[in-house]
């Protein structure tokens, strides 16, 4: 897949806009177009994001997005504290799944460490991914009503029914970890809490629940007339594109192109666990839509299959958290990639340094930055109104983009 | 048809929700029930002595990812209860405010000495009240339900030599039954009531009676209607703002629909303000908007010879309607009320019947004039956007 | 009494009894949506959280006036007043029984259509007022939206005119408590033109799907998005009262407004109206919205070519029909 910069402005040019690495200044020197600060202080940016639209009219013409307004040093903040006091902390890095931030980076650690992780704890991992997919694909469903019919409207119908169900995901964790958001139930080499009794039976009322909502959503969203005009041809993202960008996740797939690393790339369980790739051809907010409904289907199908086959044993191949500084690596680096909910997860950790007890440099890929970059080349040409609905469905989460 | 057929299921699937029970409850009358394992808030609890627990070893406040643990260990002494030698504390203090509830504190004391609770805090309205000093954890131990984790039982349950027995995975999954989707029937009845015909007779009567009269202040409200549409008439002409001289050129249009009104002819007062006011100036508004470079900021008069030329073509245009006023027959001493009893069939009857030429003549010319305007609009493209002038990267 | 004074007092009734429905109006539809979103909806205020509209209105009077800087602030301040005065406005010509019409002009629907038509005014001045891009882009929305979706309108409401032979809303109505119910007979001009007339109403009163000038997920408030207490308040008590008077309008001129039996008229009309007003807020609260430019396409592609077709059948129902058919 050679992309150069010729290939790029390229593909630009053949749809006939600006290219988004020129000033504005070559295309609208007199100042003519309405300049509109869209975002950070907006209700459809997604937290604070922010967006430099230049408007014909109502069409975009060039959009300059800028992200760092949630930058909160995590990365550097990582470097301070030891490994095993970090997981907590990297549960806010994507606050809609903080289950796959704790997955990623305790991998990573374990990966560094050379820790085995037991097959329950493995198993347990990816019924807790699964779930979360479940509980992020609802949220992210919401909010695009949200974008797409308002907060006073049927959009925020849709949300509510979405957290409605959410929350029996949400519930589940709670179970198991007793927390609701600060789960910080990966500890390296397993997981902090073993599964309460009975749990199976509760995963199973809860997805049972949610599958049988799941055509209610359809008919508010993905069959409805009006949300088919809002999305079919809107924001097409091509493949080539979109690979040469670095999107990946539920994004890529909608462009057609079929890459999971859960299934190119197995960890935890899903080396037994099969997992079909859900993907749509068309690249528009209408695959990317019909991408994590399928998606919503397969986690919960996933999610079945691993409380089902929950094998026995220990949930932690390391010794238990006593002390701060309790592991080590005095050299090595390590990339782990993990498919969470908005695509591929990576962290990044060098060891050794001045304090073996803490990482070196940790870097985080997040997927949602990806996703946003490709805004200055799928918005120009699309309305204020497309472009609400296009960054929504891309699902971006500016606490991960920023860090 | 798909679209009705779509939008009638969802129409369906909110009703049906608004008749299920709802998902959320009134909290502070209601509380949700907590899990065993919810955690918020802290306690420092008693060993299985009596006595508090905590050695102040310290490995919570350095476990602590958010720094927000303080404990102050105390001397060694003899205990009063067992006799053995051990370690105290003084203090211990917990900033709730920054706390990220992650549970390593608990998760990391070999004493059990700190765990848990499953009832959270008041919020309160002082950054200071959500520290936890020693007093209110120790209290909080007595008072409050302790979560399920604390550290020995964690630490063992995490021990990877250790072997446990499982609960069998109890496979429970209610279907679900699908409702029936018709919309609910609706079957309107209805049934015939008294015609009213007196009341409308009398209404028109009283309509008539009021128009007719010549007293002074109809003539009062004629003087001021009047003296509005002259006034904003001279506002739109005198405005620097392009928007502001649209909306006084409403005004003067509205004033002249209630004229129109005043003389009896509602029906035209109507037309006039749904067309004039609802329409046209409408229109101009959006022309102003979609072709002014710079809103807000319009063109200062500074050549002369625009205004004298505007005022030839405005005095010339009043000649002409002026001529044609005076010019008809039968206007000169008929008073306002003797068109008054014209009906709207006479209106009809009248332009689709003695005028329709002029009617016709008057639609071709306005046909015309959209096309026109379509092909004017249409000349655009290719636009400036499409080819840029320069590369500056 | 003079006309002058019975007018009045039926004009400060009509205003006194519109305000107060729009209360409980605006109570039932947060209860209602509430409850298609599985929430309570108001439980606090009053018994059943019945007096929660009184409460809004209590907070939003207390809220700071703002006034942006470098807006118009003649137009600025205006423009609430004004959406006010139109919405309460075209009530005046509502039948809502035999014996209660405020103003009972022949020129009824005429009169409607030109005050409702004037609606844009205000929301084009707030837009432009404000200073703000975002007001401004609304306005500009709501410009576009009104000048097209008036044609529709005005075609939809040709249907009963066209059918009964009267420009008075109270003749229109008396015609089908003789007759019949426009919505039921003739089917074919008469149903699809109450479905035309009750999407270009809701695109008149900037309700969901076509809630284009407020936009909240895109303008964040569109031409409402500066103002501020008791300036908001018109402009939210204008919409609701726009709406309301829209469903009365839709009740008196397709479903035989005060006809009915068993009950008084009045209790007749108002039941029509609240329950076209619940329809308004059940399809608010279900469906998304529509993009502007798609807005325009079905109102010129498809709502005005069909309004003309039933425009057409109506007359041919009126000239041709066998006279027991009407």
């Amino acid at each position: 897949m050679e992309m150069t910069e010729a290939t790029l402005t390229m593909q630009s040019a053949k749809r006939g806009r600006v290219d988004p690495h020129r000033s504005m200044r070559a295309y609208d020197a007199d100042a003519d177009l309405m300049l509109l600060h869209f975002g950070p202080q907006h209700p459809s940016t997604h937290g604070v994001f922010r967006m430099d639209l230049h408007l014909d009219g109502e069409i975009i013409v060039k959009a300059t997005p800028y992200v760092g307004y949630l930058h909160r040093a995590v990365e550097k903040l990582c470097e301070r504290l030891t490994y095993v006091q970090q997981t907590p902390v990297v549960d806010k890095n994507d606050y809609v799944s903080p289950m796959t931030n704790e997955q990623a980076l305790t991998m990573a650690f374990e990966k560094l460490l050379g820790v085995e992780v037991p097959r329950r704890a493995r198993w347990m991992r990816t019924l807790f991914a699964e779930l979360q997919r479940v509980a992020s694909h609802l949220l992210w469903l919401g909010t695009f009503a949200l974008d797409l019919g308002g907060a006073l409207g049927g959009g925020s119908t849709l949300f509510l029914h979405c957290f409605r169900e959410r929350e029996l995901i949400l519930d589940l964790f709670e179970e198991v970890t007793g927390a609701r958001f600060h789960y910080n139930t990966h500890l390296i080499g397993g997981n902090r809490h073993d599964l309460p009794a009975g749990f199976a039976a509760k995963v199973h009322s809860a997805l049972a629940i949610v599958e049988s909502r799941i055509a209610e959503y359809e008919v508010l969203s993905l069959n409805n007339g009006i949300f088919q005009m809002r999305s079919r041809g809107v924001g097409v993202l091509d493949g080539e594109l979109a690979l040469e960008l670095g999107v990946t996740g539920p994004n890529l797939r909608a462009s057609g192109v079929d890459h999971d690393l859960r299934r190119d790339a197995p960890y935890g369980a899903y080396d037994e666990l099969a997992v079909n790739v859900v993907t749509a051809q068309g690249g528009d907010c209408y695959a990317r839509t019909q991408v994590r409904f399928g998606e919503l289907r397969e986690s919960i199908r996933l999610a079945r299959a691993a409380i089902d086959g929950m094998p026995e044993g220990p949930i932690c191949g390391h010794k238990p958290i006593r002390q701060p500084g309790q592991a080590k690596a005095t050299s090595g680096q390590v990339y782990v990639g993990i498919e969470t909910p908005r695509g591929e997860l990576g962290t990044f950790v060098i060891g050794g340094g001045d304090t073996p007890t803490c990482p070196y440099r940790l870097k985080i890929r997040p997927p949602s930055l990806h996703a946003l970059s490709a805004l200055p080349y799928i918005l120009p040409g699309a309305t204020v109104s497309d472009a609400v609905a296009i960054l929504g469905s891309l699902d971006p989460i500016m606490g991960e983009a920023d860090r | 048809m798909g679209h009705i057929n779509d939008t009638l299921r969802a129409l369906w699937t909110t009703l049906r929700t608004a008749f299920r029970p709802t998902s959320t409850v009134q909290f502070p009358a209601v509380v949700r029930p907590r899990g065993e394992r919810y955690r918020v808030s802290f306690a420092l609890p008693d060993d299985e002595n009596g006595e508090m627990a905590c050695i102040g070893c310290l490995t919570c406040e350095r476990i602590c990812p958010s720094q927000v643990i303080k404990v102050k260990p105390g001397v060694k002494r003899e205990s009063p209860v067992t006799g053995k030698k051990r370690a105290y504390t003084d203090d211990f203090v917990i900033d709730l405010s920054a706390c990220i509830q992650c549970e390593l504190c608990v998760q990391v004391c070999n004493n059990d000495a700190i765990v848990m609770v499953r009832e959270a805090e008041q919020p309160m309205f002082e950054r200071e009240d959500l520290v936890l000093g020693f007093a209110r954890l120790r209290k909080n131990a007595t008072d409050r339900t302790r979560s399920w984790g604390h550290g020995t039982m964690l630490q063992e349950s995490q021990e990877p030599a250790k072997v446990e027995k499982k609960a069998p995975a109890v496979k429970a999954a209610p279907a679900v039954a699908a409702e029936p989707r018709q919309p609910a029937p609706r079957s309107p009845s209805r049934a015939a009531e008294p015609p009213e015909d007196g009341a409308r007779a009398r209404a028109r009567e009283g309509a008539r009676a009021r128009r007719g009269g010549t007293d002074v202040s109809a003539t009062l409200a004629f003087g001021v209607v009047a003296a509005c549409a002259l006034l904003s008439a001279v506002f739109v002409v005198r405005a620097v703002d392009l928007i502001r001289a649209v909306l006084w050129l409403g005004i003067t249009l509205i004033a002249t629909a209630a004229l129109y009104a005043m003389l009896g002819a509602s029906f035209l007062a109507g037309v006039q303000l749904l067309l004039y006011v609802g329409g046209v100036m409408t229109l101009m508004v959006f022309g102003v908007m979609i072709t002014r470079r710079h809103e807000g900021i319009a063109p200062t008069a500074t050549d002369t010879v625009r205004p004298v030329r505007g005022a030839v073509v405005a005095a010339s245009l009043f000649g002409l309607v002026a001529a044609a006023i005076v010019n008809t027959d039968g206007l000169d001493d008929a008073p306002a009320r003797a068109l008054a009893p014209l009906t709207l069939a006479d209106l009809g009857r009248s332009i689709l019947v003695e005028h329709v030429l002029a009617f016709e003549a008057l639609s071709l010319l306005l046909l015309a004039a959209i096309i026109g305007a379509v092909v004017i609009a249409r000349r655009r493209d290719p636009g400036p956007l499409d080819e840029p002038t320069e590369a500056s990267r | 009494m003079s006309a002058l004074g019975h007018g009045a007092l039926y004009g400060a009734v009509l205003i006194a009894v519109m305000l107060s429905t729009v209360a409980v109006g605006i109570w039932f539809e947060r209860k209602f949506a509430g409850r298609m979103q599985s929430r309570l909806g108001p439980t606090i205020v009053g018994p059943m959280g019945l007096l929660q509209p009184l409460a809004d209105v209590v907070k939003l009077l207390q809220k700071e006036d703002i006034i942006p800087a470098g807006a118009d602030r003649a137009l600025f301040n205006l423009a609430p007043v004004l959406a006010t005065i139109f919405s309460l406005g075209v009530a005046a010509v509502l039948p809502l029984s035999p014996h209660m019409i405020a103003a009972d002009l022949d020129i009824g629907v005429v009169y409607m259509l030109a005050v409702g038509g004037l609606m844009v005014v205000p929301t084009f001045m707030a837009g432009w007022a404000s200073n703000n891009k975002f007001a401004l882009l609304g306005g500009m929305r709501a410009v576009a939206q009104s000048i097209s979706y008036g044609v529709p309108l005005v075609l939809a409401v040709l249907v009963p005119v066209i059918l009964s032979g009267s420009l008075s809303l109270a003749g229109i109505v008396r015609w089908q408590s003789e007759h019949h119910w426009f919505a039921l007979w003739p089917v074919i001009p008469g149903l699809p033109a109450f479905a035309l007339y009750f999407m270009a109403m809701l695109a008149e009163a900037n309700r969901i799907p076509f809630d284009i000038p407020e936009a909240e997920s895109e303008l964040v408030a569109g031409v409402t998005t500066e103002y501020t207490g008791a300036k908001f308040t018109l402009f939210y008590l204008a919409e609701y009262v726009h709406t309301l008077v829209g469903s009365a309008i839709g009740a008196a001129l397709f479903f035989g407004g005060w006809d009915g039996p068993f009950a008084p008229g009045l209790h007749w009309m108002v039941a029509k109206t609240l329950a076209l007003f619940v329809v308004v807020y059940w399809v608010r609260w279900t469906l998304l919205r529509l993009r502007s430019d798609q807005l325009m396409e079905l109102c010129w592609k498809w709502l005005t070519p069909i309004g003309v077709a039933l425009v057409l059948i109506a007359a041919a129902w009126v000239q041709f029909a066998p006279q027991g058919a009407l």
